[in-house]
Formats: C-alpha cells, structure tokens, sequence
C-alpha cells in the first residue's frame, strides 16, 4: 500500500488536465507552429522555438519551485519587455541587407512606403474594438516586421503585446500563401505580364558609406521614436559597407543575428500562457493582423497602377507588392509569380529592391505610429 | 490553391478552437454571474437594469472574467483617422525625401 503511494506520485499532475483543458489547445497550437516550421519550411527560425515554447509555457508548474515560465520570464524581461532583443536582432538584418538595387533605382522606395497602407488602414480599423495604444500596437503587425511588433507594442504597453508577436512572425512565414492570391485578384493577365529591364545604375562605395548614416538622420528628424530601430538596423549596414570590419559584419550576420533570433523566439513563448493567449480578442487580433497583410499588398499594388497612368516605363504592379517588409519572402514570391506568368520575366532585383525599401518604411511607420500615439497620450 | 486550401483549414481548425474555447469560458462566466445574482437578491429592479447596462455595452458583451474585453465603439475613430492620415502621408514624405537624398548622392558620388 505504501509503495502504491509513493508510485501515485508520478501521476499526481494528470489532474492538471481537468481544470487546464485550454493547455491542451495550446500543445496543439504549438504542435501546428512547429509543423510549418519544419514540413512548411516557414520562417522555421521562429515558428519552431516559438510551438515549442507554447508547449513548455503549457505543462503543469510546481509551486514554490523555478519552472520554465520563470526561466521564459526572465529571458522576456531580461530582452523583449526592455526592446533590448530585437534591437540587437536588426544590426545583424542591417548587415545582411545589401542596398545596392534600392540605391541604383531610388524611385523603388515609394513602393516600400506604399505597402505600410495596411498598418494604418488596420489601425484604424482596429479603433473600432480597442484602445488607441493596442489598436496601433495591432495595426503594426502589418509591418512584416517582428522587432518593429515588438517594440512599438511594448513601447505602448500593450496588454497584447504576445498575441501581436505571434500574429506577426506568423504572417510573415505565411506571406507565399496570403499575398499571391490578393496580387492575382486586384490585377490583370496583361498588368502581370509587364516587363521590366534592369538596367542598374552604378552605385559608389561613397553613396553605400553615406546611405544608412543619412537614412538614420532623416529619421531621428521626422520621427524621433523610430531612431532606435533605425539606427541599430543601418550600424548594421554600415558595418556592412565600410570595408573595414568583415568580421564585425560575418559575426553580426551570423553568430549575432543566430543567438538572438534563438533566443528571442523561444522568450516570446512566455506570453503563450493558455490564460493570456486563448482569448477573443487574440482570434480577432489575428484577423486584423491578415487584414493588415492584406491591405499592405493593396497599397504596394495601387501604387504602382497608379505611377502606370503617368509614367512611359510601365511597371509591373506585382513588384509594389514586394514592398511589404516580409524580407526575403516577399521578393521571391513576387519574382516567382513573374516567371509563372513570363518565364522570361525577371523581377527579382525590381522586387528585391522595393522589399528592402519596405525594410525602412516599415520602421518609419513604427516611428510614426509611436510618435503619433505618446503625444496623443501625453495629452489626452 | 493547395496551399490555400491547407491554410484555410488551418485557420478554420483554430478558429473552431478559439470559439469553443470563448463559448465555454462565457458559459462558466455567466454561470457565476447568475449564481451570484440569485444570491444577492436584495436588488431593487432599477438595480438590476443598472447591471444590465453595465454588462452589455454597444454592440459588444463584458462577461465577469473579461473573456470578451474589446468593445465596439466609434469614440477613437477620429483619432485614429487622423493618425492613419498623418501616418501614411508621413511615410511617403520620409521615403520621398529619402529617395530625393539618394539621387542626389547618386549624381555627387559617381564611382570612378
């Protein structure tokens, strides 16, 4: 009888399940994130850390001892809750990037500041159900952009701060899925079918030195809050481009950008508690946040119908969807969309350029958004 | 399409979850709401339709335990309207200006 005890042990937290059922729906959750990320192959750097961390945040605690959501707290205080991790995350994108595309055709970045139509067209939708402050935090998921989502939504307080990160990283993994269908939807045969040439201007290592330190000032002078993400996004590019640290920009490429990314994923599991994250509002959250998407490729489109009516060289509207911050999915979507219509159709630089133009749009909407948001609270 | 397919029935799956999840919830919520309210039955009528205005608001639905906390109403939109102008108008002012810059630097720093 003792030993039946003692053996009962082990099964004294099968009792969880009866009162947590809604862990249970998280495991599954998480079991999905973690099936697209390696089946799929979708943004598996993210989706993977993050399923499993929605199991571990998930299994019954122990009260009174360190579990994992301590250990998952620590590490999202120690770096999400501050901004510190996403940060650190966009010198390494900063130096992966190459602007040399953008740099040669400088008319591409009305492209990336089109397809941000969809954080503010979903801000102000999301108005209608929340507050100012989560009502942009969740218009900011149509950034495509996860360190964007992270601060702007931490930077407001956002009580959703998890669902908006989750919905984000989500999106982005999924844009081959959302944007192609809306692309084929709101243009013709003929408009995919148009070509473009590349013809690229050559671009001086001066320009590549001066570009992200006047990109960095002309953000700090119209919007002050984005100089943060701006600024650690083209430290990275210019270590890139100066010539003179390879190493500092291999190690900011890789090691850096690996380790917090690692990280990062596996600490925004600490808000994919079964209490936090299974809620309505998180379900009409994720809503938004593929309305955002897109009206992002809407905008990026409309674009470039519209530059069609004026201009001589006619550009393919499928590359004004490419403007989206989904970098480097949305480029390779867009150029394989191209070469479905035209396998002689070449869109792939066009569509990398107006997608890294997105990369900076993105994080002057985030300034925007903030900036807009704490003057309007500092005076309500 | 088959992707959009798999995609589609993957949200339908989660969404089912969610809504189960919320039907569930604001039936044990509500439960509790009753329970409490056949219990302190010292209420006056006015009293009670207080309560009801103050659990059912424009067009959406505060359950005790916050299951449903978002509530439609058209009070922001102003505010947001403004900020979606200023916002848009903002970003293709910066990327213009900034696209205006690399002209510029194009036509000053010609690579030799």
């Amino acid at each position: 009888m003792e030993f039946l005890k003692e053996l009962s042990v082990l099964f004294e937290h099968f009792g969880f399940f009866a009162d947590n059922w809604q862990s249970v729906i998280m495991w599954v959750i998480g079991a999905v994130l973690i099936y697209l990320a390696i089946k799929k192959e979708m943004e598996p750097t993210l989706l993977l850390p993050m399923g499993f961390g929605a199991i571990l945040m998930n299994l019954p605690a122990v009260e009174g001892m360190e579990g994992v959501g301590e250990v998952l707290g620590t590490l999202y205080n120690a770096g999400i809750k501050n901004e510190l991790f996403p940060l650190l995350l966009f010198i390494g994108i900063g130096a992966m990037i190459d602007f040399g595309p953008l740099l040669s055709n400088p008319k591409m970045l009305l492209f990336g500041a089109a397809a941000q139509f969809g954080i503010f067209f979903t801000y102000f939708v999301a108005s209608f159900f929340f507050d100012i402050p989560d009502a942009a935090s969740i218009g900011i998921i149509g950034a495509a952009d996860g360190p964007t989502a992270i601060v702007v939504a931490q930077q407001l307080g956002s009580k959703y701060a998890g669902p908006i990160t989750v919905a984000a990283y989500s999106y982005m993994a999924l844009v081959p899925i959302i944007q192609p269908p809306v692309i084929r939807l709101i243009t013709t045969r003929k408009e995919r079918l148009i070509r473009m040439e590349y013809k690229p201007a050559a671009v001086s290592k001066t320009t590549r030195i001066l570009f992200p330190i006047v990109i960095t000032v002309i953000a700090g002078l119209f919007a002050p809050a984005s100089v943060a993400l701006v600024g650690f996004l083209m430290f990275g590019n210019l270590i890139r481009e100066c010539g003179v640290l390879d190493n500092l920009s291999q190690t900011a490429q890789k090691e850096l950008a690996n380790l917090i990314t690692l990280i990062l994923g596996i600490s925004i599991a600490f808000q994919m508690n079964a209490d936090k994250f299974l809620k309505v509002d998180t379900l009409l959250i994720m809503g938004l946040g593929l309305f955002a998407f897109v009206f992002d490729t809407v905008g990026g489109v409309m674009l470039a119908k519209v530059m069609n009516l004026f201009s001589k060289k006619k550009v393919n509207p499928m590359v004004g969807a490419a403007g989206i911050s989904a970098f480097p999915m949305s480029s390779r979507v867009i150029h394989k969309m191209g070469l479905k219509e035209d396998p002689q159709n070449f869109l792939l630089m066009h569509s990398t350029a107006a997608n890294v133009s997105g990369q900076i749009a993105s994080v002057i909407a985030g300034g925007l958004i903030l900036g807009l948001v704490q003057k309007f609270l500092g005076g309500a | 399409m088959k992707k959009v397919l798999v995609f589609g029935l993957l949200l339908a799956v989660l969404f089912s979850l969610f809504t189960l999840t919320a039907f569930a919830e604001s039936t044990d919520a509500n439960n509790d709401v009753s329970t409490e309210t056949s219990v302190d039955n010292v209420s006056t009528d006015s009293d009670i339709s207080k309560e009801e205005l103050s659990t059912n608001t424009t067009g959406g639905e505060q359950s005790k335990d916050g299951v449903i906390s978002f509530e439609f109403s058209t009070t922001r939109f102003p505010t947001a309207l403004k900020h979606m102008a200023i916002g848009m108008l903002g970003v293709l002012i910066v990327l213009s200006l900034i696209a205006l810059v690399v002209f510029v630097l194009n036509k000053l720093c010609k690579p030799r």
